[in-house]
């Protein structure tokens, strides 16, 4: 088992100091190598379960285990240093930063810690950074084949590319990464449904190097067309965790009416 | 002895009690790191004396001149920058260095036109009232009757009537604050002229006491900023807490060790409650993004 | 021409100063108000072993940055967790407590008479800098030394992911790197720097007091930063010019010395509030400063 949720519970507390119990005891393994789609309403606690494993959402109970580490006391980095990779909502390229830059950004963390290396060690620093930049490159190749328009773009600021191509290429970066785990955060919402068909071809690809893939989606077709899985958060639980294929998926699962207002609207787009 | 420096502290702590409610209620609303606040506290007590020296008002008109005055200038920092710049879609970091400029420009006009030198309002020696062995001089007795019934005041204000209900409305969340239908920059005039206001009436009850000169505005508002933080950001109530504090605090220092070093303690004070209990005394959780 | 000299070197300790300011501020994100306490400890222990012992410029210079860059430690070590104006607050009662000492320890600091007849720097073995010339020409050596090291820092691997951290901190945790080691790296440099700046100053005007290190001067020094632009080199340095030089020439208008003090003051303010308006990343620089 590569990811070992194990009674997670959270809870918020407001500006009226009330509290909410947002997960009441999240259970879920997630096999090394799969695929699985995690579904729920909106605000449901999807995102929030994402932070607690990325590390970001500290305040709770229960545990989570990755890969034989319990994540409880490790700081984000290190846990994303473990490989646990992250896409976030809306989670773009960085402006002011090159389409490249952006892309070194993925390669692992090997020469740019240290403020001095490029001046006490320029010619290691150098070659360490070529290669960040070879991996990038090949990457893209990769994904979008020789000579794809990316290429001639590397220069280009992080911020000039449209909202569906940032989504593709940050999808790019994390493949870059030696990741076990990506965590991907609705990965299709609110792209047209030309970079929907490439953000799918990129999941398959990625998952058919072996990484183990957990995501947030609400378009049910998507989820059908690449999921092993699915689990479904609802009242702060796991109310159900079963391959894609089990779920009747004419007949709507209780999921929230939120949710099938989003489908609905996903469908027809 | 100790009791004399109590009285002392507690009346040196309402003093930084109004001072820090007239830079919260713009800091906590706004998000505006109103540095300028100094210059408007130069500002006051140079008009105050104006007023009540050369011109020779009584001191209570005097007083209400350099209120009104302050005021003035109070709004005309916000319309004439904060407003624009934030209209601009400026970040709280460019209106903090735009109120850096407003500060400068502020303090040095006054010394330019008033001279470097420090300047008394009060030339008699004043009377003083004993009670076994405190003594506390009259401008004392003055500084603290009014400071805590403005503070009171402020307070309840800001408790009872809608204004406090919009002050935390704006300061929760902008956004929803303009689709319930409330005008930001209404709310925010008010906000800058209560605060100038309030500044106001600390810097005249301190220059009363002790005098002026161009460069006490950042001393004290330093002071006062520890005083916010210490109660506790994001409440009114909570810096009449952290002033008294601090009051007391540096009057026990100076009084039986240095006065030289109180400087020293208030801010390892606060570095201590930034470091083990940045929630301030009051302790209330506040958001951190 | 000695007036020309003298205010080439202010501008040399200036540049080094602003630039300093410019790897927390501009690079890192992190609004630091006590620059002149750097400023401060650098020049006083610069005195102390320029008093006291008779080594060249090379190891005092070592001893100021391991001291500065260690007491900058501390300071992150506590507060670089702390949330945006939590950390200028930090940075502020620094600034403060150690004006206070500098002011109050006078066995050691002289209080604020400060300490006069500050012996030069010696450089190469024990060759002592004698008048403005050499003081003049090594300050550019040590400012164009200070430039081409942040400009190494700005492009280099390390640079670029400081950027990043300083647009998007969480998709650079996401990616495993510990943005907080990166922010104490680049304050440890600036409060190394700063430090240097010091030993400079204490030992060309050869006289220090704590009224060179107030928060005022790490206002003055941020104010700089702003006016010339942050995120790269020509911002800092156009800064330290604008605030240098400019004051100047107000000396040619002929005015009394107090008001054009206040006068230069003022046109400070205006340029701080004009430059905010129409430039906010600064006459020269290239990122905005980002919202805490």
């Amino acid at each position: 088992m590569l990811l070992q949720l194990k009674d997670i519970h959270t809870s918020f507390t407001n500006s009226r100091n009330e509290t909410f119990d947002l997960l009441r005891g999240v259970s879920l393994d997630i096999e090394e190598g799969s695929i699985t789609a995690l579904m729920g309403g909106n605000g449901s606690g999807k995102t929030t379960l994402f932070n607690i494993i990325s590390g970001f959402h500290k305040n709770y109970s229960g545990s989570v285990i990755f890969d034989g580490h319990n994540l409880k006391r490790l700081p984000p980095h290190a846990i994303a240093s473990l490989g646990i990779g992250r896409l976030f909502q809306g989670g773009q390229l960085i402006p002011g930063l090159t389409l490249l830059e952006n892309l070194q950004l993925g390669a692992p963390d090997t020469n740019d810690n240290r403020p001095l290396s490029s001046l006490l060690k320029p010619h290691q620093t150098r070659e360490a950074d070529l290669q960040k930049k070879n991996k990038a490159i090949e990457s893209l190749i990769q994904l979008f084949g020789e000579g794809n328009k990316y290429l001639d773009k590397l220069y280009d600021d992080g911020s000039s590319f449209s909202y569906g191509a940032q989504r593709l290429l940050s999808l790019a970066r994390l493949m870059i990464g030696d990741h076990k785990l990506l965590l991907l955060d609705e990965p299709t919402s609110g792209v047209n449904q030309q970079f929907f068909d490439t953000i799918k071809s990129i999941i398959t690809q990625i998952a058919s190097t072996g990484k183990t893939i957990f995501f947030i989606e609400h378009n049910t077709k998507f989820i059908r067309d690449i999921a092993d899985s699915c689990a479904i958060l609802s009242d702060g639980i796991i109310t159900e965790h079963c391959p894609t294929d089990n779920i009747a998926w004419d007949v709507a699962k209780p999921l929230s009416y939120n949710t099938l207002i989003k489908q609905l609207f996903h469908e027809q787009s | 002895m100790l009791a004399q420096f109590i009285i002392n502290g507690l009346i040196m702590g309402v003093n930084y009690s109004l001072l820090a409610i007239g830079f919260a209620i713009v800091y906590n609303t706004t998000k505006i790191f109103h540095i300028a606040a100094a210059g408007l506290y130069v500002f006051a007590a140079y008009m105050f004396w104006l007023f009540s020296v050369p011109i020779g008002l009584h001191s209570i008109i005097a007083g209400l001149v350099s209120v009104i005055l302050t005021m003035s200038l109070s709004l005309l920092c916000e319309i004439g920058v904060y407003r624009p710049l934030k209209h601009l879609k400026a970040t709280n970091n460019v209106a903090m260095i735009a109120s850096i400029g407003l500060l400068a420009i502020i303090i040095n006009s006054i010394a330019m036109l008033f001279g470097n030198n420090a300047k008394v309002i009060q030339t008699v020696s004043s009377e003083s009232l004993t009670i076994g062995e405190i003594l506390i001089t009259s401008p004392q007795l003055i500084q603290v009757s009014v400071g805590v019934i403005i503070i009171l005041l402020i307070l309840i204000l800001l408790k009872r009537s809608g204004w406090g209900l919009r002050l935390r409305a704006l300061s929760d969340d902008e956004i929803l604050f303009k689709v319930l239908g409330y005008n930001p920059d209404a709310t925010r005039t008010v906000i800058f002229l209560m605060s100038g206001a309030i500044i106001a009436i600390s810097s005249d009850l301190t220059a009363y006491d002790l005098g002026l000169d161009p460069q006490m505005g950042m001393n004290f508002l330093v002071s006062a900023i520890v005083a916010m933080i210490i109660g506790g950001i994001g409440k009114t109530w909570t810096c009449l807490i952290g002033g008294l504090t601090l009051g007391v605090l540096q009057a026990l220092v100076s009084g039986y060790f240095s006065a030289s070093w109180q400087n020293a303690v208030s801010f390892i004070l606060l570095l201590l409650f930034l470091f083990l209990k940045p929630s301030g005394i009051a302790g209330i959780k506040t958001r951190t993004v | 021409m000695l007036y020309i000299a003298h205010i080439l070197i202010i501008l040399n300790i200036y540049i080094i100063l602003v630039q300093a300011a410019n790897l927390t501020i501009g690079m890192s994100n992190l609004l630091t108000l006590c620059q002149a306490a750097f400023y401060g400890i650098g020049a006083y222990l610069g005195t102390l072993f320029l008093n006291q012992f008779n080594i060249s410029f090379l190891a005092i210079a070592a001893i100021v940055m391991t001291a500065t860059g260690v007491t900058s430690l501390i300071i992150s070590f506590a507060s670089i967790r702390l949330k945006g104006d939590f950390f200028i607050f930090a940075t502020l009662a620094f600034q403060m407590i150690v004006f206070t000492i500098l002011n109050n320890w006078t066995t050691v600091t002289g209080g604020p008479n400060g300490i006069s007849g500050i012996p030069s720097i010696k450089i190469f073995g024990l060759i002592q800098l004698k008048g403005i010339y050499p003081h003049l020409i090594f300050s550019y050596v040590v400012a164009a030394a200070t430039i081409l090291l942040m400009r190494n820092i700005i492009r280099s691997p390390f640079g670029r992911t400081m950027r990043a951290i300083r647009t998007d901190e969480i998709a650079v945790v996401a990616t495993g790197r510990n943005a907080s080691m990166y922010k104490t790296w680049a304050f440890f440099i600036s409060a190394a720097l700063s430090g240097v700046a010091g030993i400079l100053y204490a030992s060309y005007i050869p006289y220090i007091d704590p009224s060179n290190f107030t928060l005022d001067e790490s206002i003055f020094i941020l104010s700089a930063l702003f006016i010339g632009g942050i995120g790269n080199i020509k911002g800092p340095l156009l800064g330290a010019v604008f605030v240098v030089v400019i004051p100047e020439l107000l000396r040619f208008v002929g005015l009394p010395t107090d008001i054009a003090a206040d006068l230069r003051q003022i046109i400070y303010g205006l340029s701080l509030i004009i430059v905010m308006f129409c430039r906010p990343q600064g006459i020269a620089g290239v990122l905005q400063p980002s919202n805490r």
